[in-house]
């Protein structure tokens, strides 16, 4: 297989298995000339961002008595980025959650986290093979122009 | 907006293809756009075109397609030489383009489109948006979203911030028109996250509303949940839309009607405003009118072209 039909194959799949979704083609078109690493740097900054808040929340539940409220908030917040850049599954975890923080179940919320975490860290590892796709793609395109 | 085909290797590699280049300058520019769909996605196809042309007219130059038999069909010019290209010679319609792809398709065949556009129109940023929201990715987004769609952006985290910058102080009700150096900006549309801590969305909307200079300023509120009591009390508090998270391209397109209407809007203020002061000027002898002649002094002028806030306060110097 070549770089590109292996990223299609992989994009394919990532999209069938829920992984992405409509929403990260979005990200994808506003990617140009002008903005070349446009996807890149979002992608970057909801890995960041979303370890950060999974640390917290872990921190948060492992404390004797846990404080729902915040994280409420965390998985709200983490909700919100992952529906943003497209992070489909990664989503649907976070949406899950809730019913666990709202019956202020800690044990429920624990077990929420781990899959929330699974689905974050199988994305991450499949974003980050994709990027490496693309950047051989791109300079193998550069390499033609010259 | 979906992209055609669904899901798929073709979506990717169409993605990729899809470059749309934003000019500044008054030159026009030519992009190349590589497509692979399959028929019955034609009219996505054209409707993206539009979409991504952010309504402007833009102008197929040359386009091929090969059918299942990879023949390749002219459609239109055939040359593929940019300085011929660049010449603009038959200006082709997206309309009359999907009009005549629809007529050529057949169901059974996949077809690959290669096509020129040429952006006849400058794409000025003519517009400015403050766009506020908490979260550092929808920040960015929305930046991006509002700059492919030609508007000057200029974001902040929060509402505070946001109030700061259009020159409103912390307590309501009060202008600042004792600091005159401070940069205020002007804005054609607020765009803002409707949960925030501290200053929420709704609580941003109603400042704004309240304030004699900034209410003409048209506000649209998003929010990731689709809650109708929340979309109804921002709607009644003066939004002039709602949109759910997250916010896609085509939804840049329905903000430029507010922002035209609210240029308007401001110029007749502005007019009316020029009126007051106008008046005020005339009926002389009160330590009110010194006040505001000394102001409009400082403003380098009695009747200055632009209606900022400072300007409206000589309102509040009356109360």
């Amino acid at each position: 297989m070549t770089p590109a039909e292996e990223l299609n194959s992989l994009m394919h799949w990532m999209f069938s298995e829920g992984l992405l979704d409509q929403q990260f083609q979005q990200l994808q078109m506003l990617q140009d000339a002008s903005n070349p690493n446009f996807v890149a740097e979002v992608i970057t900054l909801f890995c960041k961002d979303s370890e950060i808040i999974l640390a917290e929340l872990t921190k948060l539940l492992n404390q004797p008595v846990v404080d729902f409220q915040k994280v409420d908030a965390y998985v709200h917040q983490l909700k919100g980025s992952s529906s943003s850049v497209g992070a489909n599954n990664v989503k649907l975890a976070c949406i899950h959650f809730r019913q666990f923080y709202d019956e202020n179940n800690k044990e429920g919320c624990l077990s929420a986290l781990n899959v929330v975490e699974c689905e974050y860290f199988r994305l991450k590892d499949k974003l980050a093979v994709m990027l490496q796709l693309e950047q051989t793609i791109q300079a193998y395109e550069n390499n033609k122009q010259i | 907006m979906k992209l055609p085909c669904g899901v798929g290797e073709d979506t990717a590699k169409a993605t990729r293809a899809l470059k749309i280049q934003a000019k500044d300058d008054v030159t026009e520019s030519c992009e190349r756009i590589g497509w692979s769909t399959t028929s019955p996605c034609l009219s996505s196809f054209v409707h993206i075109l539009k979409q991504l042309s952010g309504g402007d007219e833009l102008m197929v130059v040359w386009l091929s397609w090969s059918g299942g038999t990879s023949e390749r069909r002219w459609l239109i010019n055939k040359t593929r030489d940019q300085k011929e290209v660049m010449k603009g010679l038959a200006w082709y319609p997206i309309q009359r383009l999907s009009e005549d792809l629809e007529a050529k398709s057949d169901g059974s065949f996949r077809i690959w489109f290669h096509c020129w556009m040429l952006t006849k129109k400058t794409r000025e940023a003519e517009f400015h948006v403050l766009a506020v929201d908490d979260s550092l990715i929808d920040r960015k987004l929305i930046e991006r979203l509002l700059r492919t769609s030609s508007y000057q952006v200029t974001t902040v985290d929060s509402g505070s911030k946001a109030l700061e910058l259009l020159g409103l102080g912390e307590e309501p009700g009060l202008s600042s028109p004792a600091s005159p150096d401070k940069n205020e900006i002007e804005v054609n549309l607020i765009i803002t996250d409707y949960c925030m801590p501290g200053m929420t969305g709704y609580d941003l909307l109603k400042r704004i509303k309240g304030s004699s200079s900034l209410k003409g300023i048209p506000v649209v509120i998003m929010s990731s949940e689709n809650v109708p009591s929340r979309i109804n009390r921002c709607l009644e508090g003066g939004a002039e839309e709602f949109f759910l998270k997250p916010i896609q391209l085509s939804d840049m397109t329905r903000l430029r009607p507010y922002m035209q209407k609210g240029k308007v809007k401001e110029q007749q203020q502005s007019q009316q405003q020029q009126q007051q002061l106008q008046e005020k000027n005339i009926t002389s002898g009160s330590s009110n009118s010194n006040s505001n002649k000394r102001k409009a002094m400082e403003d380098g002028g009695i009747f200055p072209e632009k209606t900022r806030p400072r300007l409206s306060s000589s309102s509040l110097a009356s109360v």
